[in-house]
């Protein structure tokens, strides 16, 4: 069965300047409703491949159409059953899209990743408990002593990842932090910041790797801005009713 | 699409392609319905969620323990208790094949379960 796979919400008009061949090659097409329009082409309602090759046409396509306009982009394998449904979404979710739209005109996604070594055992002081050698009692307090360790590391994380953000505080609009994710990784985070900014928070992450030398950063993009549409576009998910 | 690398130090990329795959969720989007895997995937579902409560019941004690409000006979109860239920995870994670940290879960924003 075939239905429509979703790209992105944008503002309407214009219409689209070029040809994109999206998923499956389909042509990528605008679905129009006031002064919104959704990315769309066809495609049979069966879930694309989570690979390389097709997250990167979906993503290729969000960017081909981010270079004339403002986009929410949409997550890959988002599908709607029908130009109706569509519509639909569009009447239901207007005001959260335009609201959403202003958000992000002008404005790219750059995404940055700190690798760190957490402090080891001799460097997160913890108090060493004893137990009478019973089991339970050496168990438990063998937790306790993990969760003390971890409670240390996590205190000089944190402690380091505001100095860090410090330094990019001017450099981006908004922000979204994932901290201490793994235990090599300080934090994964997402910057909203204006186009023509780019080069100088490209610039603030050179500084940064100076200033943190026993850090390391990797810095991508720019992206849609996919961490700071939040709640634009949720109703999509459902609408499959699966 | 654009090339996306602004900024990298050459010598750590593979460090930190190792990271990003562990941030992959644990939990599938959807259950397996390969008949092979169903199996697996409801035992890790099931399994992630008693990990969950587990380890809340063993903060609750560690707690508790800092605060003293427990003789050591009840420590030592309370002990036993956990790290049978320890035990058992690790022979239930080992009959469906799973790993501890096929059992972990991502809480959104509050982080990860484990």
């Amino acid at each position: 069965m075939t239905g429509i796979y979703l790209y992105g919400i944008v503002e309407f008009p214009p219409e689209l300047s070029r040809e994109i061949r999206g998923l499956g090659g389909s042509p990528v097409s605008l679905v129009p409703r006031a002064d919104l329009a959704a990315v769309v082409s066809r495609s049979l309602l069966n879930p694309w491949p989570v690979d390389e090759a097709h997250l990167t046409l979906h993503e290729t396509v969000v960017e081909e159409v981010m270079g004339d306009r403002p986009i929410l982009p949409v997550r890959f394998n988002t599908f709607l059953r029908a130009k109706e449904s569509v519509i639909a979404l569009l009447d239901e979710r207007a005001q959260a899209f335009r609201s959403a739209l202003g958000r992000v005109e002008g404005k790219v996604e750059v995404g940055l990743r700190v690798l760190w070594e957490a402090p080891g055992k001799s460097e997160v002081s913890v108090d060493q408990e004893t137990w009478d050698g019973n089991p339970g009692t050496e168990y438990l307090y063998r937790r306790l002593r993990e969760e003390r360790r971890r409670a240390g590391i996590r205190g000089v994380g944190e402690r380091v990842i505001r100095e860090v953000q410090a330094l990019f505080h001017s450099l981006a609009v908004e922000s979204w932090l994932q901290r201490l994710p793994t235990d090599r990784l300080l934090f994964t985070g997402a910057y909203l910041v204006e186009r023509y900014r780019v080069a100088a928070f490209r610039e603030g992450v050179a500084k940064a790797q100076q200033e943190f030398s026993y850090l390391r950063f990797l810095l991508t993009g720019p992206w849609p801005p996919y961490h700071f549409v939040n709640g634009a576009h949720d109703a999509t998910e459902d609408t499959l009713g699966a | 699409m654009q090339p996306k690398t602004l900024s990298a130090p050459e010598s750590s990329l593979a460090e930190f392609e190792g990271e990003l795959e562990r941030l992959t969720p644990a939990l599938p989007r959807r259950i397996n319905v390969d008949p092979e895997k169903v199996e697996q995937g409801l035992a890790k579902l099931v399994l992630t969620l008693v990990e969950l409560l587990r380890r809340l019941l063993e903060k609750q004690a560690l707690r508790r323990i800092e605060a003293g409000s427990l003789t050591p006979e009840e420590i030592e109860r309370m002990g036993v208790t956990f790290l049978r239920l320890e035990e058992q995870m690790a022979a239930l994670r080992a009959h469906f094949g799973l790993s501890e940290e096929d059992l972990n879960l991502s809480l959104g924003p509050l982080g990860d379960l484990m």
